[in-house]
């Protein structure tokens, strides 16, 4: 069943804002992993093992931290999910 | 005594328990048998049990746990997770489900000593389990490798022995990665192999012969590496020639000069160096390289690669145990 984009988007600022210890607010699309959020393979691990359960999926993290930015991974997240 | 000789050695005094996350491969199984035999290691195989019966394989003295059957260990292991992460267990379940999970989980709760994997799970996966399981230990920003290169007719670094890091993890490092690199490397190695670290942070100049912010960082990893290790034997930036070849050092280097081409471990500064370095001393010198060996983590683990045969799974085994 495919799941809405805006439902994905909620879930993985709910999950991103857990894992960095940030209010879930402060996390916009426009948010690089790298630059802003300084992502490690652990972060990206939590977040990733996170999304995998909730959606179902096997995402590989590396799929999600080559993403530039938040909004790139909802795109890509998207993508996986519904195709 | 050669350096496998060594690490044996070194494996039999302490003959740990290996947690091997591949044990659905023949030829780790085999390796493991062979370095059981030789007394280095108690093994426990993680995997689907009734392949690894398949290869006809005497596993007496051997722990063989069946990943399929394991679903009450698997719960007992996420809650333990859950209690010390910040991951709900049912999260990790699957993570922990899987041969690799569940042998860093060995090892985090101390059911075994270190980790050997790699050969059937892809480098990500097994890096990925060990910081999640593991974490890094103190003071690590970046987990990264080493491996020690024997070539023959070379007669410099450590009795002919060099070791280079980083060769297979860490891409660009900075300077503070790359000062961590170094102070890994050199405690690791000095740990396994006994030998007083001569650390060369290499570059394409010699003490300021060039200008560039790829030399100014490996200047501030030197800095960095100083302040925090005030009394490792270091030195840099350096060209490989004036890091290794004593004439070639005396030649160069005005004024403070430590290491005098004496290195006997060289710091590249990024993952395209390191691993050229390897893979050209292998191709045009004939070199042997054992490892990877891993450091930065909180417990012993060792990534192999899918070509490694039964001898050069037994060399890592060694260095692994050897580190225990």
């Amino acid at each position: 069943m495919a799941i809405e984009r805006k439902e994905i988007e909620q879930v993985l600022y709910e999950v991103v804002g857990k894992v960095f210890s940030r209010d879930v607010s402060t996390i916009t699309p426009e948010l690089k992993w790298k630059e802003d959020l300084n992502v490690k393979s652990v972060h990206g691990m939590k977040v990733c093992a996170t999304l995998n359960y909730k959606f179902g999926i096997k995402l590989p993290v590396s799929k999600l931290i080559d993403c530039e930015t938040i909004g790139d991974a909802v795109s890509m997240l998207d993508e996986f999910i519904n195709n | 005594m050669g350096f496998i000789e060594m690490v044996r050695a070194r494996a039999c005094e302490k003959c740990p328990t290996i947690a091997f996350a591949d044990a659905n491969a023949e030829t780790v199984v085999m390796a493991a048998k062979k370095a059981m035999d030789l007394g280095m290691i108690k093994p426990i195989l993680i995997g689907a049990q009734e392949k690894i019966e398949g290869f006809g394989i005497d596993l007496t003295g051997m722990k063989v746990i069946d990943i399929g059957s394991q679903g009450k260990k698997v719960r007992e292991f996420a809650k333990k997770y859950e209690a010390r992460g910040d991951l709900p267990a049912e999260v990790v379940e699957p993570i922990i489900a899987e041969p690799v999970g569940f042998s860093c989980m060995m090892v985090a709760e101390g059911e075994a000593d270190g980790i050997l994997g790699g050969f059937l799970y892809p480098t990500e996966e097994v890096i990925n389990a060990a910081n999640l399981f593991l974490g890094l230990s103190e003071d690590t920003l970046t987990p990264s490798s080493y491996v020690v290169v024997d070539t023959p007719g070379w007669n410099g670094g450590e009795n002919g022995l060099t070791v280079f890091a980083d060769c297979t993890m860490v891409p660009q490092p900075n300077s503070e990665e790359l000062a961590c690199i170094a102070i890994n490397t050199a405690e690791s190695v000095q740990e396994l192999m006994g030998w007083e670290p001569r650390v060369a942070m290499l570059s394409f100049s010699t003490k300021g012969s060039a200008n560039h912010p790829d030399v100014k960082k490996v200047r501030r990893a030197v800095e960095i590496v100083k302040e925090k290790r005030p009394n490792l034997c270091i030195d840099g930036e350096l060209q490989v020639d004036a890091a290794i070849v004593p004439r070639v050092s005396l030649k160069k280097i005005q004024g403070e000069n430590p290491l005098k081409g004496t290195a006997n471990i060289l710091i590249f500064p990024d993952l395209d160096c390191g691993n050229m370095a390897n893979k050209l001393c292998q191709i045009y010198a004939h070199a042997n390289i054992y490892g990877a060996m891993i450091c930065g983590f909180a417990k012993p683990i060792a990534e192999v690669s899918r070509s490694f045969g039964v001898d050069d799974l037994v060399g890592i085994i060694g260095m692994l145990a050897g580190r225990i």
